[in-house]
Formats: structure tokens, C-alpha cells, sequence
């Protein structure tokens, strides 16, 4: 694990994954000041880009975009009241008040100094965690496979939406999108109607591009414009003193590893560690009414949990090619596009993209510290840029972007058919992320399925009979009905108290 | 966003699974031992038709399906239908006029239409876009961007 961790630091200092680092950092901390387009959709419109870098630096980039938003994302909560990352709304409540009574650059640094300490305890548990679990799934066949795919689908779906059934329904439609093109198998095509575009399928660069950064643009067009005034920092007031350090030491290492823990259950788990942080805070607080009033504890907490949780998130994707949340499902399809399987044998097949990312994310962390430091006041005045000049520049990166997968305008046609689609599904309370996890393990979910009739000889209850598989079995079938009985347990419950 | 939109969407929604379906059926189902290429296929549509039926169902019997977008009534449509017609021209026009020539025409006129003032600061955005875009894919990463049919017959 040393020997892996080493070379992978060795290989971060290579100058094209350090400048990858760098690059990821830097537009994840815009995109986490910026409100509108979220890490998920830069993720997208920036795969890519991944094919001049190639998988090792492009997954380094992608993953800088992805925790770099995290820091980003706290700087407009505290001086603008205005989250530019859904995980930073938390902070808003205690990070906008501090501002209010003169506190801003106290809060800025407990909550930079946070993400950097969590964000790196994350990394330590991402190092610890990954590998063995990998390994412990070496023996994984095909029908381990499907089931895996299975479970990723059936747990994202109920985790990402506000619907389970329409969000079961957007992840068929992907597995349905995954099924055009030639048949793996048989090599015959299939619902490609005559187009030889189509014979490949589908590809995940469009789509993504579509669904998440053409369909946001489209809404943001049509939205109501709101101007927000953004408060002045000083750099010398960047410094929080020694009773500060005291009320947010304790929280920010709770926040850590309530964090990690978030980040290894699926669903947008960068926001659900940053409320259970700050409802834990409030619980262990001694002066709970001082929360949402501008309690250090608000901001220390959940900016630390938000963090780790990107960290955490990662041990289910690279240890078992499983993402648990939609940026994790834009980083699988980015191994993908460069034939690079996500799974149990990553570690071993591409140790240098594997140890690679943990390295970069423990200088990641560091090159985030020095940017939202010194930088704040610069990233805070990004807000000011207007969406007149942003969302054309945008768009015209996801025209370019689309076409640059093949050299071909069908793609273009495709990125623009599935942007119209997503403002739909958006408006008709549709979630794109299970349709994108749905597209991209379709063709694993069908193979494995046929290799594993093969393996079994047609008898379906083989699948019991192998343990693991068994196992993976029943967890999905929880991820199926659980969440509609806890629902039912709930609402039921009041009747009785009643 | 009224209910009435919704059933039509699970309708439609159905309607997509049925013919999805049907066109799966036209693929060998192979044996158990040996699935072929339209198996997968057909649970699929089921499982999609079913899904949708589920949708139909509770939204004509007034259930509580994941509401769509807050809000939404608010939207302004006139901005975004003008935007849908100079994204679909723009791309309609990429491989005639070229890359250069019509990129520069669509982010002069999205950006008017987002709210940019005057002539001379979309005409800015737009050349300078244009520009740092060539630099970047065509010179940095070798994208061959389309040249424009016009462009490639006056070069012979």
C-alpha cells in the first residue's frame, strides 16, 4: 500500500498530472463559487478534454473538479448567502450570518482549513479502504457483475431523486439507451435504424454533455434573473484566532469522519454529510440556539463533512467500479471512454491510474488550501461575471466538446436532441443521473447477465447458489423495498402517537 | 407544471416502451443457456412499460409522484424558444458556413438575447470566443473542426 501510495505521489509530480491537478482544482473551485452549473455538469463538459490528457491525468482532473467544488462552493454561501454548490446551502445559515457581524474571513479560513484537514483524513481513509476491498473482490464472476450493476442502479435511484419510480424509470431508459448499437455477443446490430452513426451506440460524452450542461443552460436561459451583492474580504482578516480554532477543532474532525462514512453510502452523499454534520453539531453543542445565528461550529462542521465525502465516495468506485453518486458516474464513464474498466482488478491493471488519483487528491487538498486562502477575494468576484457572457461560452464548449468525440456533427445533433430532453425531464421532475449510471453499466449489466446463463447453463437459480452473488442479491432486493417501507413505517407513525 | 402535462408524459412514456418492445421482439430471444440479443431487450421494455403504467396510474388517480420543478410556472418561455431556434440554426449551419463564421454568429446573438447590451460587447465576446476556441481544440489539440463547405469550395 506504501509502495503503491509512493508511486503514485511520483507520478502526480509527472508535469501533465500535476498540471491536471492544478487545472482541476482551479475550475472546481470556480464552478463551486459559480451558482447554476454544478461539479457533475463541468465533469461532463470537460470529458473530453480527458482525451488529450489521457486516463490517468484526465481522472485526476475530473476528481479535482469534483472536491475542488466543495471548497468553492462555501465562498458564496458565507459572502453572498447564495450556495453555489447544492453541498454548501448548509452553510448559508451560521457562514452568512458570521459575515453579517464582521466574521467573513474568520469564516472563510475555518471553512478552507477544514476542507483541508478532512479532505485529507478522507484521502487517508480512501487509502486504507480501497485496496483491501478490492482485493476482497478479485474472486467477483459475472454474476457478481450483474449483480453489482443491479445494486448500483436499484441504490442511486432510490438515493438521487425525488421519486423512486421515476428515477427506476430514467435508469431503464439508460440500460434501453445502452442496448443501441452492435450486440456485443452476436456482433449483430440492433435499433440502430439503418444509421451507421448508431452502430457504436450511443456515446456517454454526448449524452452527459446534453443531459447536464446544455439542459442547465436552457434553464438558467429561462429563469428569472436575480443580481446579489457580494461582501468584501480583506486578507487580513483571514485570520481566526485561538478561540475560534478551540469551537471548530472538535467539529471539523467529527465533520471528517462523519464524512467519509456519508460518502461510502450511496446517494449525493457531498449533501446529505454536510445536513447529518450540522445536525450533529447542533445536537452535541452546548448553546444549540446560537445555530443559524452565526455559531463557527455551522460552518466548521458541515464544510469539513462535505469534503471527506467526496473522498469516501471514491472507495465504492475504485474498489468495486460502483458509482454511488451522479459525479462518480461521470468518473466511470471517463475510465470507460478509455477502455479502462472500473472494478476489483483496476488496482491491479492500472496501478498508476488507481494510486495515481489518491496521490493527487492529498496534493489536491494543498493546492486547494493556497487557491482559497490568499485567492478568495478574486474567487468571490467571479459571481460577478454575468450568465449573458458564461452560458454561450458554455454552450459553445458543449457544441465543440460533442463534436470533438468522433469528429462527427451526429454528435453534436445527439448532445443537443438530449439537452432538450433533459430540460423536459427536468421540468417534469425527472432526475439525469440514474438515466447517465443507467447508460453507462447497461452494456455490463447485459453482458455479465449472458455470460453468467452461459456460466449457469440457463439455471437461474444459480445465481443463489454462489455467495457472494447471493448476497449482492438480497442487499438489492433491500435497496428495492426498503425505502418504500421505511416510508409507509413513517407516515404510519404519528397516527400512532396520535 | 399542471398534472394534466404529466399524464401525457407517462402516456407518451408508454406508448415509447410498447414500440421499444415490439421492435426488441424482432430479435432472437436465443435459449436459456444461451441468451441471444433480444432478451435483455424485451425485460427491459417490460420493466420500462410497467414503470410508466405505474406513473400513469397514480398521476390519473391525483398521487403525489416526485413533484416536477418549483417554480416553473415562472419561467420565461419566450427567451427559451428563441434560444432553442438559434442553437437548432447554429448547428444547422456548422457545416456549411463552418465553424468559425457560425459560432461567431450564434454567441453574438445568444449573448444579445441573454442580456448583453448594445452591439460592440457581443461582438467582443463572440471574436474573442471564436479565437481562444481555434487556439484551444484546433491548434493545442487538433480537433478538425468543420472549415464550412462554402470555405472548402472557394479553396478548389
Amino acid at each position: 500500500m506504501i509502495e503503491g501510495l509512493l508511486s503514485g505521489l511520483h507520478g502526480v509530480l509527472d508535469p501533465r498530472n500535476f498540471l491536471a491537478v492544478v487545472m482541476g482544482c482551479l475550475v472546481g473551485t470556480i464552478v463551486g463559487v459559480l451558482p447554476g452549473i454544478g461539479p457533475t455538469g463541468t465533469m461532463a463538459l470537460l470529458l473530453p478534454l480527458t482525451y488529450a490528457l489521457g486516463p490517468t491525468a484526465g481522472m485526476i482532473m475530473l476528481a479535482g473538479i469534483w472536491y475542488g467544488a466543495q471548497y468553492g462552493g462555501s465562498t458564496t454561501s458565507i459572502l453572498v448567502n447564495l450556495p453555489g454548490e447544492a453541498a454548501s446551502v448548509v452553510t448559508t445559515l451560521d457562514g452568512y450570518q458570521m459575515a453579517r457581524q464582521g466574521k467573513a474571513g474568520t469564516a472563510l479560513a475555518i471553512a478552507a482549513i477544514g476542507s483541508f484537514v478532512a479532505g485529507t483524513l478522507g484521502v487517508v481513509g480512501l487509502t486504507l479502504f480501497a485496496p483491501p476491498l478490492a482485493n476482497a473482490a478479485l474472486s467477483f464472476g459475472p454474476p457478481e457483475f450483474f449483480w453489482i450493476a443491479i445494486l448500483g442502479l436499484l441504490v442511486l435511484s432510490n438515493l438521487s431523486g425525488r421519486s423512486t419510480p421515476k428515477a427506476l424509470l430514467m435508469a431503464t431508459l439508460g440500460v434501453i439507451l445502452a442496448t443501441v448499437g452492435m450486440d456485443p455477443i452476436s456482433g449483430r446490430p440492433r435499433f440502430s435504424m439503418g444509421s451507421s452513426s448508431l452502430f457504436g451506440g450511443f456515446d456517454f460524452v454526448p449524452v452527459t454533455m446534453g443531459l447536464f450542461g446544455v439542459a442547465e443552460i436552457l434553464y438558467s436561459s429561462a429563469e428569472r434573473v436575480k443580481s446579489w451583492e457580494v461582501m468584501k474580504v480583506r486578507f487580513r482578516d483571514l485570520y481566526p484566532n485561538r478561540e475560534d480554532f478551540r469551537r471548530s477543532a472538535a467539529p471539523i474532525l467529527r465533520g471528517g469522519v462523519v464524512g467519509f462514512l456519508v460518502g461510502l453510502i450511496p446517494g449525493p452523499a457531498a449533501v446529505m454529510s454536510s445536513f447529518v454534520s450540522y445536525g450533529l453539531e447542533r445536537r452535541l453543542s452546548r448553546h444549540p440556539e446560537k445555530f443559524g445565528h452565526g455559531a463557527i461550529e455551522g460552518v466548521a462542521g458541515p464544510e469539513s463533512a462535505n469534503n471527506a465525502a467526496t473522498a469516501g465516495g471514491l472507495v465504492p468506485l475504485l474498489a468495486l467500479g460502483l458509482p454511488f453518486a451522479p459525479p462518480t458516474a461521470v468518473l466511470l464513464g471517463g475510465l470507460m471512454i478509455h477502455g479502462v474498466v472500473p472494478g476489483p482488478l483496476l488496482m491491479q491493471q492500472h496501478p498508476e491510474l488507481f494510486w495515481g488519483v489518491i496521490a493527487s487528491m492529498y496534493i489536491g487538498n494543498c493546492i486547494l488550501l493556497i487557491l482559497n486562502l490568499p485567492l478568495v477575494g478574486v474567487f468571490a468576484s467571479i459571481t460577478r461575471v454575468r450568465p449573458a457572457i458564461v452560458n454561450p461560452t458554455v454552450l459553445i464548449l458543449c457544441v465543440i466538446g460533442a463534436y470533438a468525440v468522433n469528429n462527427s456533427i451526429f454528435d453534436v445533433w445527439v448532445m443537443w436532441a438530449f439537452g432538450l430532453l433533459g430540460f423536459l425531464m427536468r421540468r417534469l421532475g425527472f432526475e439525469a443521473a440514474p438515466l447517465v449510471l443507467g447508460l453507462v453499466l447497461g452494456k455490463m449489466l447485459e453482458n455479465s447477465f449472458r455470460q453468467s446463463m452461459v456460466i449457469l447453463e440457463g439455471d437461474i437459480w444459480g445465481f443463489w447458489a454462489r455467495p457472494i452473488s447471493s448476497t449482492l442479491m438480497v442487499l438489492a432486493i433491500l435497496a428495492l423495498v426498503m425505502p418504500p417501507v421505511i416510508r409507509i413505517f413513517l407516515q404510519s407513525r404519528p397516527k400512532h402517537t396520535s | 407544471m399542471g398534472k394534466k402535462v404529466e399524464v401525457w408524459a407517462a402516456v407518451l412514456s408508454l406508448i415509447w416502451g410498447l414500440l421499444y418492445l415490439l421492435a426488441a421482439m424482432e430479435y432472437p430471444m436465443g435459449e436459456s443457456g444461451s441468451p441471444g440479443p433480444g432478451l435483455m431487450p424485451c425485460l427491459l421494455g417490460l420493466i420500462y412499460m410497467g414503470l410508466s403504467a405505474y406513473l400513469l396510474v397514480a398521476n390519473l388517480s391525483g398521487k403525489k409522484i416526485g413533484s416536477a420543478d418549483q417554480g416553473t410556472e415562472s419561467l420565461r418561455l419566450k427567451p427559451l424558444w428563441r434560444l432553442i431556434t438559434i442553437l437548432t440554426a447554429y448547428l444547422v449551419a456548422i457545416l456549411p458556413l463552418g465553424f468559425a463564421f457560425s459560432t461567431f454568429l450564434a454567441i453574438l446573438f445568444m449573448s444579445r438575447l441573454m442580456g448583453l447590451e448594445g452591439w460592440v460587447k457581443p461582438t467582443v465576446l463572440s471574436f474573442v470566443t471564436v479565437i481562444l476556441a481555434h487556439l484551444l481544440f484546433v491548434v493545442a489539440l487538433d480537433v478538425p473542426l468543420p472549415l464550412g463547405a462554402i470555405w472548402e469550395k472557394a479553396k478548389g
